[in-house]
């Protein structure tokens, strides 16, 4: 059985510390360099293991993936429907102090539509999900490694990648697309209580609205968007808690690195995404 | 399990490190089949590193293991992971998966590691855990159950492959005297019944002096002194290795 050592730290490999200015920037420069290799080497493997669990050779178990697939997706719909009603109640009323200077607030429900179908229903289920399961993703396997279950793992002859991150990583991915759908769907619901209730807009009209405006580009480009973020955020989750210092305040570091860089990460697929959709016009 | 006699594995001028940082450098050890072996000495002195290499989880400098004449780390990865994969492993912490059942914990190293059917695996899980005493308690997840329920479990999990070698790093940490006295007695029975060589890092007077047949006492990065713990206590003149087996009485009469 092929087991792959766990080596993702780089502390080791940097070791004098800089006594000015240049060596500062110098070590800050081997730093990067080494973690940004350690992250695709990290990356290559997560996909390694996914082809051999294609091939029905990978450490994993199916229960595993089903309890990861429930604490990304069931249990995170609470949160994501809330955050989501709430943003598209934002946007109703903030569409809506415009769009009445001209008469146009029925355009209420095509704001609402197009902003979270496209990109917005997916930034901030990545967002939440970023906080949510990436931080958690760390903070586990980061207590891991301090508990030296990751160590038992590997003399067990266990992959900690494809029995630990593998799991996390497909499950994100399998989630994060319908939470998109899901807080695309509800945030519309969060724009209508605001034209019905407010704008006297009729639920018809809204529902109808809302139906000319959202194109299958638009829905599509908003679910790629979430299926990539479910990438980004396992990934990044594992990885922060794949390297974490074998103690406490390495695990709070590790935590804080997962939201951080998972919130960046979203932001900066969606910047690239973006650029390469206006570049094909779509 | 049939009980070989002479040198099992050896550890040869043995140098480990972290980075620059050397934690031990030229140990040279031989344990025997069937030996309890203790690697003792003060808190920090890179006993748990030397375990640690010999588990292959860090990479020595310099220096051979050998386990019945194979060095493990001449290996390839994968042949080395095979290796480990037959050793029966006992973490400090016990490091039992919180996710899973004791039962569970136990069963994983044959469902992950062997062809085994699911009946053949739980028949096998009773057994380890009947041997360890812990026979009504597999269906309990670790955070319910004590330390040192959790320590038996660790070892039940190690002995699930009937591994020919245990390791144990510092088994009784944590434990009460009792119980730790209980566990060093089943580590003992253990030996006594299955022949298992045991590899046990520890600074736990009352474990080394109860089980240990042979024993190293890392000193100053090296081997301070070695052989039987009666015996050290005995022959050696170095005063630190007098006060730890001790507990510092022989140095104050």
């Amino acid at each position: 059985m092929h087991t792959p050592h766990v080596h993702f730290d780089i502390k080791e490999q940097v070791k004098d510390k800089p006594e000015n200015f240049v060596d500062s920037v110098g070590h800050w420069a081997i730093c990067s360099i080494q973690n940004v290799n350690a992250h695709l080497q990290f990356i290559k493997r997560v996909f390694v293991a996914l082809w051999r669990m294609m091939r029905g050779h990978a450490d994993a178990r199916a229960i595993d993936l089903l309890r990861e697939i429930d604490n990304a997706g069931p249990r995170a719909l609470g949160i994501v429907c809330l955050i989501s009603f709430m943003v598209g109640i934002i946007i109703a009323f903030v569409g809506n102090m415009q769009l009445k200077l001209f008469g146009a607030e029925i355009y209420v429900a095509a704001l609402v539509a197009i902003s979270m179908t496209r990109i917005l229903g997916a930034v901030m289920t990545g967002i939440i999900m970023a906080g949510r399961t990436g931080a958690s993703y760390a903070a586990a396997i980061g207590s891991m490694q301090a508990n030296e279950e990751v160590d038992a793992l590997q003399t067990m002859g266990v992959s900690p990648v494809e029995f630990l991150v593998l799991p996390r990583v497909i499950a994100l991915t399998i989630t994060m697309p319908i939470l998109t759908i899901v807080a695309d769907i509800v945030a519309i619901l969060g724009g209508m209580c605001v034209a019905v209730t407010i704008m006297n807009v009729s639920m018809a009209e809204y529902w109808r609205t809302t139906a000319d405006w959202i194109t299958f580009n638009n829905f599509a480009i908003g679910v790629l968007h979430g299926w990539l973020f479910g990438w980004v955020i396992a990934i990044i989750g594992c990885w922060c808690g794949m390297r974490a210092e074998r103690n406490a305040d390495g695990i709070g570091r590790a935590t804080t690195r997962a939201v951080v860089f998972g919130i960046v990460g979203c932001v900066v697929t969606t910047a690239i995404l973006t650029l390469i959709f206006n570049w094909i016009d779509i | 399990m049939t009980k070989r006699k002479g040198p099992f594995i050896c550890v040869k001028n043995l140098t480990v490190g972290y980075g620059d940082d050397i934690v031990i450098q030229n140990v040279s050890f031989t344990i025997n089949h069937g030996d309890i072996f203790v690697i003792m000495g003060m808190s920090g002195c890179g006993k748990s590193t030397i375990l640690r290499s010999m588990i292959g989880l860090i990479q020595p400098k310099s220096g051979q293991i050998l386990i019945d004449g194979t060095d493990i780390w001449t290996l390839s990865p994968n042949a080395r992971a095979q290796m480990v994969k037959t050793f029966g492993i006992s973490y400090q912490s016990g490091a039992l998966f919180s996710s899973m059942t004791i039962g569970e914990n136990i069963a994983l190293p044959m469902e992950m590691g062997t062809d085994m059917s699911a009946k053949e695996i739980k028949r096998r899980t009773h057994e380890k855990l009947e041997i360890v005493g812990l026979g009504e308690y597999g269906d309990l997840y670790p955070a319910e159950v004590s330390g040192g329920m959790v320590k038996r479990a660790a070892l039940a999990r190690a002995m699930a492959l009937n591994p020919q070698i245990l390791f144990f790093d510092e088994p009784s940490a944590g434990l009460d005297p009792i119980r730790s006295m209980e566990l060093d007695e089943l580590i003992k029975q253990i030996n006594k019944e299955t022949g298992t060589t045991v590899v046990m890092v520890t600074h736990e007077l009352q474990t080394i002096m109860n089980i240990a047949t042979n024993a190293v006492y890392i000193y100053n990065q090296t081997v301070g002194a070695s052989g039987a713990p009666h015996n050290i206590l005995a022959e050696t003149k170095n005063t630190e290795i007098i006060d730890f087996l001790t507990r510092g009485q022989r140095r104050r009469k």
